[in-house]
């Protein structure tokens, strides 16, 4: 990969529109490690999809209706029990990586992609701003090449 | 709708504790549950392939976190949770007993263990966190330390209802049942272990773990169960008893060793992926030995299998188990997998393992056997619509990953570019869709016909309770 594809903007642009480096490709985009910012001092816009003030706000509704299907099926002990672990697992999770609301800081000191802007369709004088998981997956990508072969 | 058929269940499930039978039920309506979920999000991937801008821009429904979402509540939710269900009602009834108290208590918590670790996987995934890119268990620990603590309580009560047998013998369907429950602990115990995270060591682990969560828990669990549930379906004696025990023990012999077979023309060693090769071929003796025996017990039973609602499932299972294993056989040769490795053709093979042998041999198993101690029978017809859908959809999905995936294969073969195979392959995702498409109908299909065998009220009125210390249930002044 990283010989193919040496140049880290190809890995950004294709991270956001794999459509635009590469036709016919059938990867999803993942336009949620980038930011826009089409103000002329570069301050970000508003990020695109979810949030994870979002994400949260979906797991604790599809918690409270499945708690609320359990309580009614299997009555009140069973759905405790599998409150609790969920609590606990939860904590777990955002004590272990807090990464996701993490995300708008990060953002901040993100990596910024200014060529070939008008190719992802974006206004001329947008800025896009890498995030830290974009960055890190380019570094990574980037770091993939073909070992030498040992004589 | 009451259609009349065959034998009135309400007389044979008469005698059974309805604890007992509303215990098989929540296992199995919890299995239905991620079966559900599972097929929903199936089917967004598989859309995905057509349309990559669907749903694109959230990073909770991203396609790598929608994708271990897919197998693993197919996987951990609903197929073990099924396979579970059935195996708390076969290894009672095979050891002729009745779970007593204590049995069902520890039960009941290993479903609420087993579900909170689905549920808490379940969340994880979507939220990020995973244990690493490794197939099949992308988990977190502590989710699967739940899903591990379940299956040790359950393990547990198994071997206590066969020590405790009123039986000569001990059946062949509990011996694969008992031996799948501490096969599973050394597999997840392998796959979870911190000290072989590491270069080469994961990737052998991997295949190792991939390969023998298949074959060594939901492969042996689900023949187990049908060694049961075929001869009492067919109410005949099994073809021979000694074929079993020969695949059981090839089984154990020859499936531990093949998981390298995934990792052909990497830096695994050679002689780990020839031993690998060998042992696949080898695998062929457990499979005829078993899918043999059930063939050659439903010989004979043209009538028997036209007129059952169940049967006709069991029949596609046990083909399904032989055209799966087949095929594994063959992919993991090497000038075959050198075309087919990396493409579709890989899902075509999972969907046949885990849909057209296990899914099947299971509902099978479910709409005969569960009427028989929950005292209900589904409707006729949408078991018959839920077979048709499962078959249809199945077939369409497996023979279009398989073939769209040997023309993929071509295309690296004879070294054209990587977006060629991409364009070929396009059509075939489109028929995958309409497959998946058919498939969820058909689950939809058999939620309903399971939510109507949930345990009648006839059971608290005839209903015994199996211990001597607790009065029987009836209560008629109290019931009006």
């Amino acid at each position: 990969m990283g010989d193919r594809q040496p140049s880290v903007l190809w890995h950004y642009w294709h991270l956001y529109d794999p459509r635009s480096v590469s036709p016919g490709s059938v990867m999803p985009p993942y336009r949620f490690l980038f930011r826009v910012s089409t103000a002329p001092d570069g301050r970000l816009g508003p990020e695109p999809g979810f949030n994870a003030g979002k994400a949260w706000l979906w797991v604790a509704v599809l918690g409270v209706v499945f708690m609320g299907l359990g309580w009614l099926l299997f009555g009140p002990t069973p759905t405790l029990v599998i409150s609790l672990a969920l609590g606990v697992g939860a904590g777990a999770m955002l004590i272990h990586d807090c990464a996701l609301c993490a995300v708008p800081a990060g953002l901040e000191e993100g990596e910024v992609v200014e060529d070939g802007i008008d190719a992802l369709g974006l206004p001329k004088d947008a800025k896009l701003v890498a995030g830290p998981d974009a960055k890190a997956l380019a570094e990574y990508l980037l770091s993939l090449k073909r070992p030498v072969p040992r004589r | 709708m009451k259609i009349p058929v065959g034998i009135p269940v309400f007389v044979a499930a008469a005698g059974t504790d309805p604890r007992f039978a509303r215990l098989v039920h929540r296992w199995l309506f919890s299995g239905v549950f991620w079966l559900l979920l599972g097929s929903a999000v199936g089917l967004i991937e598989a859309y995905r392939h057509v349309d990559p801008e669907f749903l694109a821009d959230s990073a909770l429904l991203s396609y790598g976190r929608l994708r271990p979402l897919h197998t693993m509540s197919m996987l951990f939710g609903f197929a073990s949770m099924t396979l579970l269900a059935l195996c708390l009602y076969v290894v009672p009834k095979c050891s002729r007993i009745t779970m007593d108290e204590i049995e069902l208590r520890s039960s009941n918590l290993a479903l609420w263990l087993w579900n909170a670790g689905v549920v808490g996987g379940s969340v994880a995934l979507l939220i990020g966190q995973l244990h690493g890119g490794r197939e099949y268990r992308e988990y977190p620990i502590w989710a699967m330390g739940l899903i591990a603590a379940a299956v040790l309580v359950l393990g547990w009560v198994f071997y206590r209802m066969i020590v405790r047998r009123q039986t000569k013998g001990i059946y062949i369907a509990c011996w694969f049942i008992l031996a799948a429950c501490g096969w599973i602990a050394v597999v997840a115990v392998m796959g979870y272990l911190p000290f072989f995270k590491r270069g080469m060591a994961d990737t052998i682990v991997q295949g190792f773990y991939m390969h023998n969560a298949v074959g060594m828990w939901f492969t042996p669990l689900v023949v187990g169960i049908t060694y049961y549930s075929l001869p009492k379906l067919l109410n005949k004696p099994i073809y021979s008893y000694a074929l079993g025990v020969l695949g059981i023990f090839t089984h154990l012999l020859f499936y531990t060793l093949i998981g390298t077979h995934h990792y052909m023309f990497t830096a695994v060693p050679d002689w780990l992926e020839n031993t690998a090769l060998i042992f696949s071929v080898a695998m062929m003796v457990p499979v005829f030995a078993s899918a043999g025996n059930f063939l050659l017990t439903m010989k004979g039973e043209k009538v028997a299998i036209q007129q059952s609602y169940s049967l006709p499932f069991l029949l596609v299972g046990v083909i399904g188990y032989i055209l799966a294993s087949a095929q594994g056989t063959y992919q993991s040769l090497r000038v075959v997998q050198d075309g087919l490795h990396l493409t579709h053709d890989t899902g075509g093979h999972s969907h046949v393992a885990m849909y057209c042998f296990v899914s099947f041999l299971l509902w099978g198993s479910i709409y005969g056997l569960v009427p028989r101690i929950t005292g209900r029978e589904p409707p006729v017809r949408l078991v018959g619509a839920h077979f048709w859908l499962a078959f249809a959809g199945g077939m369409i999905m497996v023979v279009s990953l398989c073939l769209g995936g040997a023309e993929q294969g071509a295309v690296s073969v004879r070294g054209e570019p990587f977006m060629d195979g991409v364009r070929v392959v396009k059509p075939y995702m489109v028929w995958r869709v309409v497959g998946g498409c058919l498939m969820a109908v058909a689950h939809l299909i058999s939620a309903v016909a399971i939510y109507a065998m949930r345990p009648g009220a006839l059971l608290d009125i005839f209903g015994t309770s199996p211990t001597s210390s607790t009065p029987p249930v009836p209560e008629p002044e109290g019931r009006a």
